[in-house]
């Protein structure tokens, strides 16, 4: 397929060879997933058992309010504190609110921000990874060191002093989750660049006169979709540990929407705590991270045939 | 692999027939595969030798050709789950090293049969000491003391040429060079005086000096001590040199087998002389072309039928792809796996000894 | 092996120094009325503070100076040992840190302790028996403890100790030498919690590097040499994966450290954790900004030890250099 700059150029038909743009990759390759998607099915069909719940979450989420039976936040200060039962299958929380319809509402806000959080993370850490491992040099040098410090202060701290000075709320919380993604992801996309710019075909993509920008966006960036790939799927989990955390110690969204951390931070502040208050929401970010987890274990099997029998 | 079981109808004489006396190691039958991927890949396909004591014998032939696994066999080192010793004995000494039960094989590595492995710069373990290495098996084979065993290690270190032997005990291997890690590899392997040392690839990956420097060493300490050598090597100026018999192996089978003279002087299967054709030498006629066998090595999961060097034979007739050939004697101490030797032989302007 | 301890040492304080600048540029630049976050003033209530009001409480505050000197005062009094006084109930800060400190730092060891424990012996089973009913059972329960949340764990057990055996542990600060049996009941629901999650880590590290060294060549020749299967393991093997797992001990610590705020303060334990807490909670920025001094300041020290531990374990660092 002719990649629409090499009109001014000589032809080589070296950039047949190699991958074109990223939207004409994914649509060549949209097949190829669909079947891709079958043939995992059948080889790893744990981690496609996997995937299958993590969908299931997610449409969970998405069809929240159609689901759930009552008003997420609504008290009802005549049945507070209630032990589940058959009108009220997870009970209610001491503001006398439906704990089935809140769990539900919860898995909004957690997957919400566990993937936008760690969409943005990943891309730019991708993207920073990309620069310093093709680019080298200063760049390279400096954003590696700032990374490095990042990384000196521990996860979850360095996430609830970013939400503390942004104040409480949805973009605090991404923001924040997004940031603790940084480190990791660059590294792993920086060392893969650098071991593409290696390759034969990076060279005579260059000796074409092609500009650094474009051999990074059209030749090295889709061969990193793999790596990009796992470790997305990687982070999730992660992302929403992280989040839970956060709504437990208090930092996440503000009350009254559900979250689950935010449910179990609640649960934990009473003297005694409800059994039922504290089961259900746990219940359901151990369930979402263990299936993004092994849904990602698989896909990284798959994709990385190097990764297996490592982290 | 029943060991009380007496000697077999083998396809080709052993040196027992010639001089009566029993040989040191004898392979019987040898079959290993691999399994991966719903495919069965014949590494070793009945193959079958021996080996005199103090003899040297070579082993050659291309990568892949079933030679390096053999030699794990012998060892019952082959790699599980995948690989899987099949059938087949090998006697060593009078016991058959496949039927012995786990205690007896590992009584045998190490201290009847020491092995040298191709890569010295991986083979020793960075993080115990050379000494530590050495007197391993002193200490579990000959149940040496730690004192003993350091000065037999020294001893050790010394004969196999590395000088200052007693301080280089508390060195670790990446304090040594390439050469140096495997001059250690042979005096592990020499430890405990075994009957049979296997070098298997033992000089390939080390420099074109040093390689000569090596050879000439384990030759000679082997000599010195009466060892049995089995050098396992697709060079054949290295086994001209150094062996007295030379098993020529192809695609998991042994094709042609003789005295290094007979192997040399008188090649029988085309393989062997396409192997021999293609060495450069010093005394052709400048400009003459270098010759290489034509074709690729054969995928040993889809061996064709018949004779598995068949595609690359300039000699090949209707019968080989028909009937694979046995080793037939072809000379006193010479066996040749091919129907057409006869023709090969007047050709190649030999005379032949009916 | 000395100039790889002074390479580390000399990079680990400067980069003390820059994440205290990171963590005080954080506090102040991103958006937001400082007074809203450090006084925890109402959004409706700005509009009616007048200029000097304004002016008066950024001055309580210091931070009507500007932020260098802001910097040199607080950065120069940590050096003094002085961390400034909480908003909360203006104790000395340190003094705070000091005494919950213990605490934490006891469930950290305590939890060390049990992560190696039960975690290295787990992983190297599973690695020697790959495929067998003990490798699966260990690979599940560790993958199962890597998703649970810690202080979901912890409430849990608070739970089931009030509902099966009403018991519920003691919650003032009590140092172990002055009653060790209290002392220890608080602290080892957390070191519990806590270790449990990072010896799922370390199981699972170290069977993938058990894998990885079982396949190198110098396994195979200790095996040509006629080693028991156990001595290949235990003495050619595994020194080689610890040094591959201390490798990675680093992640765990940081995983660790954040698993263990939370999993304190679903305990009701006073260590740091819940001070952190409580700070966050009354938006006692001082307080959180030491904290995370304090914890990056722990983190860089452990690291710098892990990195001290993997150059004496292995020999091509230990005796070059």
């Amino acid at each position: 397929m002719r990649d629409r700059v090499t009109e001014n150029e000589p032809y080589t038909g070296d950039d047949v060879k190699v991958a074109s743009s990223s939207r004409t990759f994914v649509a060549q390759n949209f097949t190829k997933w669909y079947w891709g998607l079958r043939g995992f099915a059948r080889q790893r069909p744990v981690s496609a058992f996997w995937l299958a719940i993590s969908v299931f979450l997610i449409l969970m989420a998405i069809f929240a309010p159609l689901i759930a039976p009552h008003e997420p936040n609504k008290p009802d200060f005549l049945n507070i504190k209630t032990e589940p039962n058959r009108s009220d299958i997870f009970g209610t929380d001491q503001l006398g609110r439906d704990y089935f319809s809140r769990t539900i509402f919860g898995a909004r806000v957690s997957l919400l921000i566990a993937f936008t959080s760690v969409a943005l993370g990943t891309a730019i850490g991708g993207v920073l990874g990309i620069l310093g491992g093709y680019l080298g040099g200063t760049f390279d040098l400096i954003s590696q060191r700032f990374l490095e410090v990042l990384m000196a202060v521990p996860g979850l701290l360095l996430a609830i002093i970013l939400v503390l000075s942004m104040g409480a709320g949805a973009s605090a919380v991404i923001i924040a989750i997004a940031v603790t993604r940084l480190p990791t992801t660059s590294r792993v996309l920086r060392a893969e660049t650098m071991s593409i710019k290696e390759t034969q075909y990076i060279d005579s993509a260059r000796s074409i006169g092609a500009s650094p920008l474009r051999v990074m966006i059209v030749h090295v960036a889709p061969q990193t979709v793999a790596s990009f790939i796992v470790i997305f799927t990687a982070s999730l989990g992660t992302a929403i540990l992280t989040e839970a955390s956060l709504g437990f110690l208090g930092l996440g969204i503000a009350p009254p929407t559900a979250t689950w951390g935010g449910m179990l931070g609640e649960a934990a502040v009473t003297l005694i705590p409800d059994w039922w208050m504290v089961l259900f929401p746990g219940m359901f970010i151990t369930l979402t991270v263990l299936a993004f987890n092994l849904f990602g274990d698989g896909l990284r099997d798959v994709l990385d045939p190097r990764a297996r029998g490592r982290i | 692999m029943n060991p009380t079981a007496h000697k077999t109808d083998l396809q080709f004489p052993t040196d027992m027939d010639l001089d009566g006396t029993r040989p040191l190691l004898e392979v019987r039958n040898l079959r290993t595969s691999f399994f991966g991927r719903g495919e069965e890949v014949r590494a070793v396909d009945d193959v079958s030798f021996s080996l005199k004591t103090g003899e040297t014998l070579g082993l050659v032939g291309e990568s892949g050709c079933g030679k390096s696994v053999t030699a794990l066999s012998i060892l019952r080192l082959v790699p599980e789950p995948q690989g899987k010793i099949l059938g087949g004995e090998v006697w060593l000494d009078g016991v058959d090293l496949l039927s012995l039960p786990d205690e007896g094989i590992r009584a045998v590595r190490g201290s009847q049969i020491g092995m040298i492995f191709q890569e010295p710069m991986t083979s020793l373990n960075p993080v115990l000491s050379i000494g530590r290495q050495l007197t391993e098996t002193l200490e579990i084979h000959l149940g040496m003391t730690k004192h003993a065993a350091k000065d037999r290690a020294a001893e050790l270190l010394n004969m196999v040429g590395i000088p200052d032997a007693t301080s280089r005990l508390l060195d670790y291997p990446h304090q040594l060079s390439g050469g140096q890690r495997q001059r250690v590899m042979i005096a592990i392997a020499l430890s405990c005086d075994p009957k049979l040392i296997i070098a298997d690839e033992a000089t390939t990956a080390l420099d074109v000096t040093i390689q000569a420097q090596i050879l000439e060493l384990l030759a000679r300490l082997t000599d010195d001590l009466g060892t049995a050598l089995m050098i396992i090597t697709h060079n054949l100026g290295v086994v001209a040199r150094y062996a007295d018999r030379v098993n020529v192996m192809y695609a998991g089978k042994i094709r042609e087998t003789g005295s290094a003279d007979e192997i040399y002087d008188t090649p029988r299967h085309p393989y062997t002389v396409g192997l021999l054709d293609s060495v450069p030498r010093l005394d052709r006629p400048k400009g003459s072309r270098l010759k290489s066998i034509e074709g690729e090595i054969p995928d040993l999961a889809n061996l064709p039928t018949g004779c598995a060097y068949r595609p690359r034979c300039t000699y090949a007739v209707d019968r080989c792809a028909a009937e694979n050939p046995p080793l037939a004697k072809v000379g006193d101490s010479h066996a040749s796996a091919c129907w057409e030797w006869p023709r090969l032989a007047e050709e190649q302007g030999q005379t032949v000894v009916s | 092996m000395y100039r790889y301890i002074a390479t580390r040492l000399i990079i680990a304080i400067p980069t003390l120094f820059v994440v205290s600048l990171i963590i005080f540029v954080i506090m102040r630049i991103l958006p937001g009325d400082p007074l809203v976050s450090f006084l925890g003033i109402e959004l409706d209530q700005i509009q009616q503070i007048t200029a000097e009001e304004r002016k008066a409480l950024l001055a309580e505050l210091g931070m009507d100076k500007p932020w260098v000197e802001q910097y040199v005062v607080w950065m120069g009094g940590v050096l003094r040992g002085d961390m400034g006084e909480s908003f909360l109930r203006g104790d000395s800060i340190s003094a705070i840190i000091a005494k919950r400190g213990l605490l934490s730092a006891e469930i950290a060891v305590l939890a060390v302790l049990i992560a190696w424990i039960i975690g290295l012996p787990a992983g190297i089973i599973a690695a020697v028996k790959p495929n067998s009913i003990l490798d699966g059972f260990t690979s599940t329960v560790t993958v199962f403890f890597l998703a649970i949340p810690g202080f979901w764990f912890a409430l849990l057990i608070v739970v089931a100790g009030i509902l099966w055996f009403g018991y519920k542990a003691p919650i003032t600060n009590i140092p172990p030498w002055v009653d060790p049996w209290r002392n220890f009941q608080m602290v080892i629901g957390p070191a519990f919690v806590v270790g449990v999650g990072a010896a799922a880590f370390i199981a699972r590290i170290t069977r993938s590097a058990m894998f990885e060294v079982l396949q190198e060549d110098y396994i195979r020749t200790a095996r040509a040499k006629g080693l028991v299967s156990r001595l290949v393991l235990v003495r050619h093997a595994f020194p080689n994966a610890l040094i591959s797992v201390v490798t990675v001990s680093g992640l765990l610590l940081a995983f660790s450290m954040g698993g263990a705020i939370t999993v304190e303060i679903a305990f009701v334990v006073p260590g740091l954790g819940k001070t952190l807490s409580q700070a966050i909670v009354a938006r006692d920025f001082l307080m959180v900004q030491n904290l995370t001094l304090v914890y990056a300041g722990v983190f860089i020290l452990v690291n710098l030890l892990i990195d001290l531990t993997y150059g004496r374990l292995d020999p091509r660092i230990r005796l070059t250099d």
